[in-house]
């Protein structure tokens, strides 16, 4: 199950608890269903009200690329075609040159494709998710998304490939908050930090595929099989019944 | 007698420090997806599975191993597993500094013919750390591709962890 965002004012935000910019991951799947409508369609913001500075990760629909942003832009790939899921993450490891990462690889691969960018200093005031929204000007990823991660440090590769298999927080040093959007009924933080979004619009639910939710499988124990029963014997003159050292008793 | 067996799949595993880990992999097969760790050539990685010692009774404990080779057709894999074992208010030994007892170890060799075929090898473990019915017990699967024993290229790619023990 997956939450469906649409083409217009619907998004998960927050004003405060925000992950530092130098030590920030963000990550989750997300799939494509069309246009947003907007130039940019939105997956993550970390942004001040002017949006003069930002850590994003977003698709530009003139290029067709889904790019990380910090102090400019670098394209990581091109957009994933409509339905098909993919993992998309942002790494923010400092301010400076290249300290930005955005990562992407499609539910058949087993790598990422990544980007980085520099980026300065931010005033963080906004964290935006599946849509941005500035003023009225909305540039919402229309299309579904799921399981979305938040840690205050910056995973490594290997530890991000994990994350982006598995339902649970495997890594779970640092985190921020862990939106599961399992329905648009139960969009709320399990990360134990209690950090619920604020949403925009008016979610719905979708059947979305389960990429990226490996979970434990149910555990089945072997259960010993039942004593065989013996046999017992009734005779005219009663119950003979067979001891546990072979002997036979008239009960 | 009755050979108890603890299946672990995909989503069972756990992970420790960075640098260490094992990939997640799932490969689009032509008729279903396969999906498994994959375990580097050159370096140890190694990753976590939780159990409990279930109707535990005595002797070794059996680590069947599941694996396939993602690139190989010949060579030597060796695949090591550690127990460590918590008897729950009678140890009082902290959780969070528990070690694992010394590690057993297998030296697997491909079968060829078919690179990727399914192989599964068994790791006899008689270093227990005191196991005892109904511990909780932390078993620690490693590939040790940095051991000169450890020819195979490639990944190794573990599907299936099965644990097997007497319950007498």
């Amino acid at each position: 199950m997956a939450v469906r965002f649409d083409a217009a004012t619907d998004a998960l935000s927050r004003g405060a608890n925000f992950p530092d910019q130098s030590a920030v991951t963000v990550c989750g799947w997300a799939s494509r269903s069309g246009a947003g409508g907007g130039t940019l369609e939105t997956l993550f913001a970390l942004r001040n009200n002017a949006f003069t500075q930002s850590l994003v990760i977003q698709h530009l629909v003139s290029s067709g690329q889904i790019r990380v942003g910090g102090t400019g832009t670098a394209n990581i790939r091109a957009v994933p075609a409509n339905g098909v899921p993919f993992f998309w993450a942002l790494v923010g490891a400092g301010t400076g040159a290249n300290q930005v990462t955005g990562y992407i690889r499609t539910f058949d691969e087993n790598t990422f494709t990544s980007a980085t960018v520099t980026t300065a200093t931010i005033t963080e005031e906004t964290l935006e998710l599946f849509n941005a929204n500035l003023a009225g000007t909305q540039q919402p990823w229309n299309g579904l998304g799921w399981n979305v991660k938040c840690w205050n440090r910056a995973l490594t590769v290997p530890e991000l490939l994990v994350e982006s298999f598995y339902r649970a927080v495997k890594f779970s040093s640092s985190i921020n908050f862990h939106y599961e959007l399992e329905s648009a009924a139960a969009v709320y933080d399990i990360s134990g930090n209690v950090r619920d979004p604020t949403v925009g619009g008016t979610l719905t639910t979708d059947d979305g595929c389960q990429f990226g939710m490996w979970r434990p499988r149910r555990r089945r124990f072997m259960q010993p099989a039942p004593p065989t029963p013996r046999p017992s014997l009734k005779t005219s003159s009663g119950l003979l019944l067979e001891t546990g050292t072979g002997q036979v008793v008239r009960l | 007698m009755t050979e108890r067996t603890q299946v672990f799949e995909r989503g069972d595993w756990s992970f420790g420090a960075a640098g260490t880990i094992p990939g997640p992999v799932r490969t689009m097969g032509s008729e279903f997806p396969v999906e498994g760790l994959a375990f580097d050539a050159g370096t140890n990685e190694q990753a976590f599975l939780q159990l409990a010692a279930q109707d535990y009774g005595q002797g070794n404990v059996t680590v069947r191993i599941e694996w396939y080779a993602d690139t190989a057709s010949s060579g030597d894999v060796v695949f090591g597993a550690s127990l460590a074992a918590i008897t729950p208010n009678t140890d009082t030994q902290d959780i969070e500094t528990k070690a694992f007892d010394a590690e057993n170890t297998v030296t697997d060799t491909h079968l060829g013919t078919t690179g990727q075929r399914l192989h599964s090898c068994d790791i006899a473990v008689p270093n227990l750390d005191s196991l005892a019915n109904g511990d909780a017990v932390w078993l620690r699967i490693r590939r040790l591709g940095a051991d000169g024993a450890d020819t195979m290229t490639g990944d190794a790619i573990i599907t299936r962890v099965k644990v097997l023990y007497s319950d007498v």
